[in-house]
């Protein structure tokens, strides 16, 4: 290796190098190109205002919005709780990078596009999963399940800016007015801030953006937005606040309740005519001799469709954070995470595969996590070893599509050598209809 | 004004040895953090090669505190992330490369890591889901705060802390596995 005297050397070289060719372009372009450009501007406007006498005015500046395409599949499907109707133009974001999967509408099996299985390092298989959320999707049955196409793809090198600070103070002003709450400071946070300086995804014109708003209200309640459409609102700074009905700490018999009387105080927020939950996550861990508890609920319309039913409960929905000790627990969070659902347009109904072809699957090696292949190999899977299976789609902004899998658990002791990943994600769409 | 952003200053002003000290204070480190995406020491200082020029060309302006690390490390995450994405297909090492890195990746956290116990915790830390190695990396060993962490893992602050304290946990049943008392760190 380099020592960092050398290291050093080599950078200094390399920026300075740059900053050489950088000036000499700057030359060239202003010897060559600009007075070219001024000589067609002037003429150009002499010849619209002397042939039409229209009156040459500078452009507003353009958003970065791409035509919305809700996740909705049919009209039972539910509309995001919080919209915006502000005008859009349909652009590519400047912050979207070209997808890891070339899509190709063309190539076709069985008159649907072949989608790519959904690999991305480092996100798919990298989940700890301490709990495995009983979400109700069953798709026993069912032959056909819709995929969606992520039209805001970027890796995670980049961050995709869909809304501008006017329309983010909207949905504060909306969320506000769903919680009988009066704002009264914001704050936002430039682009520019968040992600560094990155030329390679992020152009100079997209730094002064405003990409996160805070909206503080009268009670202490905090409104967060970004850029991408995410929300969430945070109850009374780190203490939250108390849960209904007296309840100090969630057990089997009164999480019902607790759900119930949540659902209805914040019916409002939600906008849900027939609201569904379940409980998406819980952890705990001790510090200094005290236990601390987390818990996720996640909630959504419900359908008589089950497919309309298995899509609310996976891309739309939102989610209750309630966090405490063994004191007392309190509700910290509301939000809506799914905002790529927005971005997004369907593909088509694909068959899929059964949960026993699944587990076929998995044990052939087919499936997601980052476990190497070489390991697995000489660790092969035990069907014994699996604690538990779940069917969810999972989104994400570094995603091609958004579609099914079968989740597989196992416990990390069946890996001792290796990372502790136990979830194993197996596509749920049939192979035939997947890039390879 | 921290060191750092001194000998910012004093590069911003022409001053190339400002750049030099930046490099000798934030290399190692860096490097290590992405390695910890790449997997290969010799990618990872190739990378962090190209960070430090990114930065040094772009010339942020400097708000003090810990914004210029933050950046730092936020533009290696991504040149690390872009660096997987156009080598999705990893390349094989030999096997006498393989000892070559698995040498200067010592000599390099030895480096940075003098306490015999944080080496512990940090050869712990090698077996846990790459996440929580990521964000326990950069609260415990580079020191940033929640907010800075969270800017760097492109995360919300929620998150990073959910992340952090589950880490944790995880990290506490592999030094419990060693007999290590991790109430002690």
């Amino acid at each position: 290796m380099k020592t960092y005297e050398q290291t050093a050397e080599t950078v200094l070289a390399r920026v300075r190098s740059y900053e050489q060719s950088s000036v000499r372009r700057r030359n060239r372009f202003l010897i060559t190109a600009v007075p070219v450009c001024v000589v067609v501007l002037i003429v150009g406007a002499l010849l619209l205002t002397d042939l039409t006498g229209i009156t040459i005015d500078i452009s507003p500046k353009k958003t970065y919005i791409s035509d919305p395409i809700p996740v909705n599949t049919t009209t039972e499907t539910t509309v995001p709780p919080v919209t915006t109707t502000t005008e859009t133009i349909t652009e590519a974001p400047v912050t979207e990078t070209a997808p890891a999967f070339v899509y190709d509408p063309d190539n076709i099996v069985d008159g649907l596009p072949v989608i790519d299985p959904g690999f991305e390092f480092g996100a798919a298989g990298a989940g700890i999963a301490g709990f495995i959320p009983d979400n109700g999707i069953v798709p026993d049955g069912i032959e056909l399940f819709p995929v969606y196409r992520n039209l805001s793809y970027h890796d995670g090198a980049g961050i995709s800016v869909k809304l501008e600070k006017s329309e983010l103070m909207a949905i504060a002003e909306d969320i506000a007015g769903r919680l009988g709450l009066t704002i009264s400071g914001t704050e936002t946070e430039r682009f520019g801030d968040i992600v560094g300086y990155n030329s390679d995804h992020h152009p100079e014109e997209m730094l002064d953006l405003i990409y996160d708003v805070k909206a503080y209200c009268t009670d202490g309640t905090v409104i967060n937005m970004n850029g991408y459409g995410n929300w969430w609102v945070i109850f009374n700074g780190d203490d939250g606040v108390a849960l209904p009905d007296g309840i100090k700490q969630i057990t089997d018999d009164n999480t019902e309740q607790l759900m119930t009387a949540l659902l209805a105080e914040y019916s409002a927020l939600f906008g849900y005519n027939d609201p569904g939950w379940y409980l998406s996550d819980r952890y705990e861990y001790e510090e200094n001799g005290n236990h601390h508890y987390s818990y996720i609920f996640t909630v959504y319309e419900k359908s008589d469709d089950p497919v309309t039913n298995a899509v609310n409960a996976s891309l739309n929905n939102c989610d209750i954070g309630i966090y405490g000790d063994d004191s007392e627990c309190r509700l910290h969070l509301i939000g809506s995470f799914n905002a790529e659902g927005e971005w997004a347009e369907k593909v088509g109904d694909y068959p899929i595969i059964t949960e026993e072809q699944a587990l076929e699957n998995l044990l052939a090696g087919k499936f997601i996590s980052p476990m190497s292949q070489s390991y697995l190999d000489d660790h092969p899977i035990d069907p014994d070893s699996i604690v538990g299976t779940y069917f969810t789609y999972v989104s994400g902004e570094s995603r091609d599509f958004y579609q099914p899998y079968y989740v597989f658990i196992l416990p990390a002791e069946v890996f001792p050598d290796e990372w502790l990943n136990e979830k194993f994600y197996v596509p749920a769409v049939q192979e035939k209809y997947l890039w390879k | 004004m921290n060191d750092i952003s001194e000998s910012y200053r004093r590069f911003l002003e022409g001053d190339d040895s400002g750049l030099t000290e930046i490099i000798r204070e934030c290399r190692d480190g860096l490097i290590l953090y992405i390695n910890l995406y790449v997997g290969n020491v010799h990618t990872a200082e190739e990378l962090a090669e190209d960070t430090f020029v990114k930065l040094f060309i772009k010339k942020p302006k400097d708000k003090g505190g810990s914004s210029f690390r933050t950046w730092l490390y936020t533009i290696g995450r991504n040149t690390a992330i872009d660096y997987l994405r156009k080598n999705r297909s990893r390349n094989t090492v030999s096997s006498e490369e393989l000892s070559e890195l698995a040498a200067d990746e010592e000599q390099l956290e030895s480096a940075c890591i003098k306490e015999e116990r944080r080496r512990t915790v940090r050869e712990a830390m090698k077996r846990l889901n790459p996440d929580y190695y990521r964000a326990l990396w950069l609260v415990y060993f580079e020191d940033f705060d929640m907010k800075s962490a969270a800017k760097i893992l492109g995360r919300t602050v929620h998150a990073t802390q959910t992340l952090v304290y589950r880490a944790r946990l995880a990290l506490k049943e592999e030094l419990e596995k060693e007999g290590f008392e991790y109430e002690n760190l």
